[in-house]
Parts: C-alpha cells; structure tokens; sequence
C-alpha cells in the first residue's frame, strides 16, 4: 500500500519535472495526493508502533517541498523539487535513490 | 501593505487619524469611510469644517459620497487608470512640488540601461519570464547599484540579493540626474510611463468623466507645496485586488510628488483597525513574517544559518542595517537560556518557509487533502473568505476543526447547515469532520490591546469575567502551549526541540489560571537579559544576546517596571500640540506621524509655519517639534556621507534624507525592489471584467496575479456574455465584518435584517427586477439570491463606448442570527494579489436575473 503510494506519487512529479509548469498543476496536485495517502498510510503504522517514524518525517518533508512547487513563492524550486523526487526515489523499490 | 513598505520604509499608515483633521484636501477612494470607519471619519468632517475639500472616489454613492465636495465614481477594479492619470496631470502640467520631490524622492534617480516599461514591452516590465509568470528585478535597479527593499511586510518572495551584492550601496551614491534631463532618469521613465493616461483615457477605462477627473486632480494639485498638505484613505476597496499593492502604490507617488509625506495633515490613512488588523501584521498571525516585520526564514533561500540569513537580508545602507540586533533579541525572548551564540540564538527552531502557505493556497490544499486540522480564531470563514463553497469543501475533508467563537457561526456548523448541505450536495453523514466549537471571550471580557489604523496600541482592561466555559484566545493559546510542551518533555527527537526549548512562563492569574496580558507586553517590549531591567528603546537592543526584545517596533511601549504607556490616556488640551503624545503608544518610539523629517526643508526649517512639525534647532543640536522626530536625534540637515570610508547603516544617509528605513533615505517614486509585479503601478484589468484593456491590448490582467483555476474555481473570461455586469462587495455600519458578534444581536440584526442587492434602476427595468423583490446573482462558481435594491446610487458606466452596469452586495450575512441571508462571498473566486496573495473582492463579473435560486421568478429552490 504505501510502496503503490510512493510510486504514484513519483510518476506524478517526474510527469510535473517533465513539463516544468509555472506554479499550480494537475501533476503536482496528483503527486500531493498520493504522497498525502503515503503519510496516512505511515501515520497508521507508526501509531501502531509497527514503522519508525523516520520515514514519516521523510514524506512530510516531501510533501512541503512538492507543496512549494504547487503554491511556489516567487517561481518554482525546481533544484529542490528534484532533490525530492531524488529521496522519493528512494522510497520506491527498484528506482534510485538521492 | 508591502506598497506603503517598498514606498516609504514601513507598511503602515503614516499619520495618525486626528491629524487628518488638518489637511486641506482629504480623497477617500477604496473605502466607504463614514460608515465603515465612522470613528475615524469625524475626522475628515473636521477637516471640511476647517475648509478642506473632501473628494470621495467610489462606484457607488454612499454617506462617504454625501458628506464629499466631489463624487467620482469610476468602474470597480480600474483604479490606476484614474490614479494613473493623476500623475500625469501632476507632471505634464509641472504641478508637483519640486522641492520636496526633488530632495526626498528617487525622482532623479537613473534607472539601468536595461529597463523597459511596459509602453516599450507590449504591457510587461523588462524582465518578465512569461514560463515563470516571474520578474527578474536586475533592470529596475538604480544604475551600478543594488537597492535592497525595506524589510518589511511580505519581503521574501523571491531572494534580492546574494550576500554581499547590497555593499553597492555604501560605496556611494545612487547616480542622479538633478536636471531631470536623462532619459533613465524616474522623473523620465513616469512622463513616458503615464504619458497615455490622460482625461480621454481615464474616462475611456474608469467611466469617469473627464470633468471630473480634472476637478479631483485639480484639487489635489492645489493643495500642495509649503502651506497646503492633502491626505488619501483607503481602505480593501484598494486592497482587495490582484493590483491591489499597485493602486496604493500610485497613490504613494501622488503624495511623495506632491509633498504629502511627514507633514501636517499630510499622508497616507491605511484604514484598517477593525479587529487589530495593524496589530496582527505587527505581531503577525501571517505566514511570512517574524514579529514586527523580520522576514520568516526561507528553506530555499540562503538562509541555512542565522549569518547567512542576516548577510542576506541585512540592507548595506539605512536604518535596517539594524536588523541584526533585533533579530538576535528576539531569539532571546523566544528561546532564553536556549538561545546561545553557539547554537546560532536557536535560529534551527524557526520553521522555514517553502512555498506560499498563505490562506487561499491554504484553502485549495486543505480541499485536496494535505491539511488535517485547523484552528479558527477570530475568524467566520464560511462568510468572510472568497469561493466560500471551496472553504466549505476543504472544511469537510478535515480530521478536526476547532472554532472558538462567542456565538454559532457557519463556519463551526458548516457541516450541518452549510451551503452544500443546503443545494443538497452533501449530507451532514458523509463530513467526517470532528468539530470542536469552544466558546470565547469578548473584548470588555480581557485584558489586552488593541493596535489600532495608525499604529496606536491601546490597552483595554477586563470590564466583566466571561460567562461559563468562555476564555480568552490568550488563555487558549497558553494552555495549549502548555499542554505540547508537557506532552513533548521527554521527547528525544530533534524535531521537538523547538517547542521544547520555547519560553513558556507568563503568570497566571485567579481560578481560570489567566495568563497575564501584560507579562505578554512586557517580553514584546523587550528586557536586558541579565537583570530582567526593561528596555526604554529599541535603539538599546543588541546582537549579543544580552537583550531580549518580543517586537522591536513596540520596544518603548513598557519601559519600565509599572509603566504600560499603551494605558496612557492624556490627550493635548485646547492649543496644545495636537500630536496627544500622551494617549496611548504609537510605534515606533511614540512617534504619531512617520518620516517626519520631510516636514522640514532641506535644511531643517519648516516648509511653513502653517504647516511646521519637526524641525532641526540650531540652539539645541537637535530635532525638535509637537511630534517624536523620526529620525536620529542630533544629525544636523547638512550632514553628509563621507563616502571614501564606506558608510553604513544611518552613517550612509544624510541630513536631508528622511525616509530612514530605505536604503537611501528617499522616497520610492520608482521602487527597484519589494515588489513582484512591477516597479510603478500600471492599469490592468480585473481577472475578471466585461471590457478589454484599453491601455494594454496584449496583456489583458495583472501578469503576476495568482490564479488557481480548477473545478468549483473556474474563472469568467473577459466580456462572457453570460456575466456581463461589474460586481463589488462591501460592507455595512450595522453588521460587522464576518457578522456574528452583530447577527446575532436584535438591536444590530433588525437595523440591516436581511441580504439585498444594489441595482441601477435601468438595469432593474431592463431586466424586470422590481424593487424589493427578489433577484439571482450568478457566477460560475455558484448562484445566490437577494433581494433587489433598486437605488441611482449606482449609475450606469460609459466605458469605451460601451453602458457598463455596476451592482454591489454586502457580504456580511450567512444563515445564522437573526439578520440572514445567502452568503455573497460564495460568488467569488479564489484568486490573490501578485505582492501578498490577498484574495480579490471588489471586482469581479456576474449575472444577473430577477426571481429567486432554481426559479425564473418563483419560490427559493
């Protein structure tokens, strides 16, 4: 379920990192969706105790970044946004990592 | 109000409301002041008494309109069209004070080879990225050099400089040409700028007619240079735009043009003051800001330490050189034993800001999802915020909601009676969200402050306890702070550390463990750290950490134990100075009316004795006057850098020089930095708009606007025939702001007791609506109803050629109280201003039918 999330998540933002809108896009919407349910996913299993919390603290961090694409201040932070597709990468099996 | 902060040096009114009173002409544009800020209107009647010519520019004839010498009424949204050509009029006819302007303002300032406006670039500045809907700001800068903003309100969009680019400023200064001949010089660049806006196009835009455009442009031009001042009022008829932070900034150029700026009767009134909104920029409840205006860190600037911070966003030049010591004071008062020079003052616990987590981009997130919980405070967003659908929407996906409020509101049981309930798209069974409604105290119910429209913050004492549950929002805010910080006590994770670390010790007091007000004040005010002594002045604060300071601007308000001057009520007796230095706190430093070195000439006398303030005294070695000079105490008018050593701070600003808290002490007529939009103001369009830009065919609405379309958001394009009339909100003397502190009292609720809609009679009789009968508002977001109030106090425009009908709705009612109605706010759009992403109410388009939702003439659907 959260593997499913995670690749979701990164088909989406390497689809927005493909065509570099301006601000305010399906892809980046669809990337925080699918990150957001990755965070449920985790916030579930951490409360059980059966996950570390390290991983949430990743995917909350992911989710500002990729926010800041979506909302930017000023223009997109590309380099940023691609660093984050980098550690969310790494969350995907058989993708690489940062 | 990042306009009057790019212009002058600080985002806030410049004078105080009494002081209109001596202005000799007074425009209130973008607000209907006699009803919505009647206190301080009395003021502007006080004015005319003395002779002063009032102008009121509004599309609607309102009291404000009754009580003017002149009514304009232009077209909603078209505000710099008429601005605009003010200005023109100012400089073709050689009408402003060349004096003033020449000494005080950049109008002499070059501007880069590079720069472009708009006549030259087809409606854009130079450095338009259309992939980015982005400005480069290189081409506005003042030749060689790097003019760093004021910091000050939503400053840190976009990094200005990297660090060490603002030195430019201290190796002399900006290249001028005092014969205003060079054709990048700003006097230059605004002829040719505004050369198009003459009286035929400010008619052809606003629908004013040209007489009386010249009557108010006249007016303000006559009332200007030694022994005359004028004033602007404003209120977010201006604001309330995607150009909302430009059309202030046009204004801001008419007054440093005509010499309206730190002098008696002289300024800009930024009439805010309902709720504490001066108050809650100063000591902010915004995204982007620190207290009293230091910039909230930004993860993607450089601002991965507090150096690199401060070398960035520290001006080379000026007053805000400064900035260092404040924010390391403030640090200290967060964080105390934890902030040490080793850990940086504990800059690491300051979250760092991303993207734009301001309220609608907030509101469009919180509909996809991304955010689970919200706490409103002194809020009614299911009434006050725009697209008030969308916000229903992003309610409902919450896992939880706290409303804290004094009565129900709709934003509290939104989930049982709200509009989607209502038109039957949702049922209260499938919101999952939990709400917790938690009753509040009222203002006479606890202690506090009230900052007030022109910086005044006024202590106000508990007059009764509030009845059963009810609580402060302080009491609130403590007891939570309090509860995180037991429940994160033993946490190892780093993440935690900030909270941890938070001081979190007021006093508290009685039964209900009320924390105390003015312990709160007293850390604001700011205290030497090793003996708690509190501080006089914000001039004693230092980077060393041996201070500790809550907000700089306020340091002054407690400057010792027992002393709360915000209590202060002794106002100036008959014939005494009428600067009532007595009453109450103004910051900064008491100081009643800002920059008000420009009230004396250049060489320290006043311009008048009619119109004398503060003014160097030779005998003394000092400023002197009826108000706290703002500037510093003992440097003589003839000052001047010595630049062979490199100045800094106030070392690098003149005698002459008063607009202190700019790099270069003068007045932005042309702003190089601070803004995202452009360096003057130039016409654009509403988003949303029956007519065509006439000043700029190819660039139709403000580049920079923040748009967010997507479904249950889609925007109208301009002239769709389907909405082809100009719709404006406002709001009424009897119902106050979001409603329900005054819904749901008879005696306010029976004065305004139900929705209507203003309609020109001869849009009415076109389109069969009788007066007090019902009618239907649409957009393409939503349709509403109301009942129609056919009044000539809107007029039908001619604009281009074309009739043009304004109508106008109150958006003051929702369905709770006594007084109700459909909530206006649900037409609107979500869209925001370029410079704070303020959202768009005051022009926009809609239909118009008579007959009532899912009727064409019949019963409500």
């Amino acid at each position: 379920m959260a593997e499913d999330q995670a690749r979701e998540a990164l088909a989406a933002l390497d689809k927005a990192i493909a065509h570099k809108p301006r601000k305010d896009d399906a892809d980046f919407a669809a990337a925080l969706e699918h990150l957001c349910k990755l965070r449920d996913v985790l916030l579930a299993e951490a409360r059980q105790g059966a996950a570390p919390r390290e991983r949430l603290g990743q995917v909350n961090a992911l989710i500002s970044v990729v926010l800041a694409g979506h909302f930017p201040l000023g223009s997109v932070p590309w380099p940023e946004v691609e660093r984050a597709r980098g550690v969310l990468a790494g969350m995907v099996p058989g993708q690489d990592g940062p | 109000m990042p306009s009057l902060g790019a212009t002058f040096g600080r985002g806030a009114a410049t004078m105080s409301l009494w002081d209109l009173a001596n202005a000799d002409c007074i425009v209130v544009m973008g607000s209907n002041m006699a009803e919505n800020h009647p206190v301080a209107f009395r003021f502007v009647v006080d004015a005319k008494t003395r002779g002063a010519t009032v102008i009121h520019v509004d599309p609607r004839f309102t009291r404000t309109s009754a009580l003017a010498d002149i009514h304009a009424p232009i077209r909603s949204g078209s505000d710099i069209a008429f601005l605009g050509g003010i200005i023109r009029h100012l400089l073709e006819g050689d009408l402003w004070f060349h004096e003033f302007a020449l000494r005080y303002t950049n109008i002499a300032h070059i501007i880069e080879d590079g720069y472009r406006g708009p006549e030259e670039e087809g409606g854009v500045f130079s450095g338009f990225d259309p992939e980015t809907g982005t400005y480069e700001h290189d081409t506005w800068q003042y030749k060689g050099k790097l003019a760093q903003s004021p910091v000050s309100e939503h400053r840190v969009q976009e990094q200005e400089a990297t660090a060490g680019e603002q030195e430019s400023m201290a190796h002399g200064p900006a290249p001028q040409d005092p014969t205003l001949q060079h054709p990048h010089c700003v006097y230059q660049i605004m002829r040719r700028h505004y050369a198009r806006y003459t009286p035929a196009m400010v008619e052809q835009a606003t629908g004013c007619t040209a007489d009386i455009f010249l009557k108010v442009a006249d007016a303000l031009a006559r009332n200007s240079g030694r022994e005359r001042t004028g004033a602007f009022c404003y209120a977010v008829g201006w604001t309330h735009h995607t150009t909302g932070v430009q059309i202030i900034r046009a204004a801001s150029i008419i007054q440093g043009l005509l010499g309206n700026i730190g002098r008696p009767g002289g300024g800009i009134m930024a009439l805010r003051g309902h709720a504490s909104i001066q108050g809650s920029t100063d000591i902010p409840t915004l995204y982007n800001m620190l207290p009293t205006y230091l910039p909230q860190p930004n993860a993607f600037h450089d601002h991965g330490t507090l150096q690199q911070l401060l070398k960035t966003e520290t001006p080379a030049t000026g007053w805000w050189h400064n900035l260092p010591k404040y924010m390391v004071s403030l640090l200290k008062a967060w964080y105390g034993e934890h902030a040490q020079a080793a850990n940086g003052w504990g800059y690491d616990f300051i979250p760092k800001l991303t993207g734009d987590v301001s309220q609608l981009p907030m509101t469009l997130a919180m509909a996809a999802g991304v955010i689970k919980g919200q706490f409103i405070l002194g809020q009614n967003p299911a009434v006050g915020a725009v697209n008030s659908e969308m916000v229903e929407r992003g309610l409902a996906k919450l896992e939880w909601l706290v409303v804290r409020d004094f009565a129900m509101s709709e934003t509290a049981n939104f989930w049982q009676k709200g509009r989607r309930v209502q038109k039957g798209e949702t049922t209260p069974a499938d919101i999952g969200t939990e709400v917790f409604f938690l009753p509040c105290a009222l203002s006479g119910e606890k202690d506090g402050t009230v900052t007030n429209t022109s910086r005044l913050v006024q202590w106000h004492d508990v007059v009764l306890d509030a009845p059963g549950d009810s609580r402060s929002d302080l009491w609130f805010i403590y007891h939570l702070g309090k509860r995180l910080k037991e429940l994160y006590a033993g946490s190892t994770a780093p993440a935690d550390a900030a909270i941890q670390a938070l001081t979190w010790d007021y006093p508290e007091r009685g039964e209900k463990q009320e924390p105390d007000a003015e312990a709160v004040l007293r850390e604001i005010n700011g205290y030497t750290v090793a003996d708690r002594k509190q501080l006089p002045s914000y001039k004693q604060l230092k980077d060393d950490g041996s201070t500790a300071c809550g907000g700089w601007m306020y340091c002054g308000i407690y400057p010792a134990d027992g002393r709360n001057l915000a209590r202060s009520r002794t106002p100036d007796g008959p014939g005494g100075p009428g600067s009532h230095l007595g009453w109450a706190f103004a910051w900064p430093s008491n100081r009643r009316t800002l920059y008000n070195r420009a009230s004396a000439d250049p060489d320290g006398k006043p311009w008048s004795e009619r119109k004398r303030m503060v003014w160097w005294s030779e005998a003394e070695g000092k400023w002197t006057g009826t108000d706290i000079p703002d500037f510093e105490d003992t440097k003589r008018p003839d000052y001047r850098p010595d630049w062979s050593k490199r100045p800094h701070g106030m070392d690098a600003l003149g005698g002459a020089d008063p607009f202190i808290m700019e790099v270069d002490g003068q007045c932005m007529l042309f702003a190089p930095s601070g803004l995202a939009d452009g360096p003057l103001p130039t016409h654009y369009e509403p988003v949303e708009s029956p007519v065509r830009n006439p000043l700029y065919p190819g660039e139709q609405r403000n580049p920079g606007a923040k748009l967010w379309a997507r479904p249950g958001n889609e925007l109208h394009a301009p002239g769709d025939p389907r909405f082809p009339y100009v719709l404006t909100t406002f709001r009424l003397t009897e119902l106050h702001c979001g409603g329900i502190t005054s819904r749901v009292a008879p005696h306010t609720a029976e004065l305004q007791p139900e929705m209507f809609v203003e309609v020109p009679p001869e849009l009415a009789d076109m389109l069969g609506i009788k007066h007090l009968g019902w009618a239907v508002l649409l957009t393409l977001r939503t349709e509403i109803e109301a009942r129609a109030m056919v009044t000539e106090r809107l007029r039908p425009f001619r604009i281009n050629g074309r009739t043009i009908y304004q109508i106008g709705v109150p958006w003051v009612f929702g369905w709770q109280g006594y007084a109700r109605g459909d909530v206006a706010n649900a037409l609107l759009a979500i869209t925001g201003d370029a410079n704070t992403s303020i959202h768009s109410t005051k022009a926009l388009t809609c239909g118009l039918r008579a007959g009532r939702v899912g009727h064409a003439d019949g019963g409500h659907g």
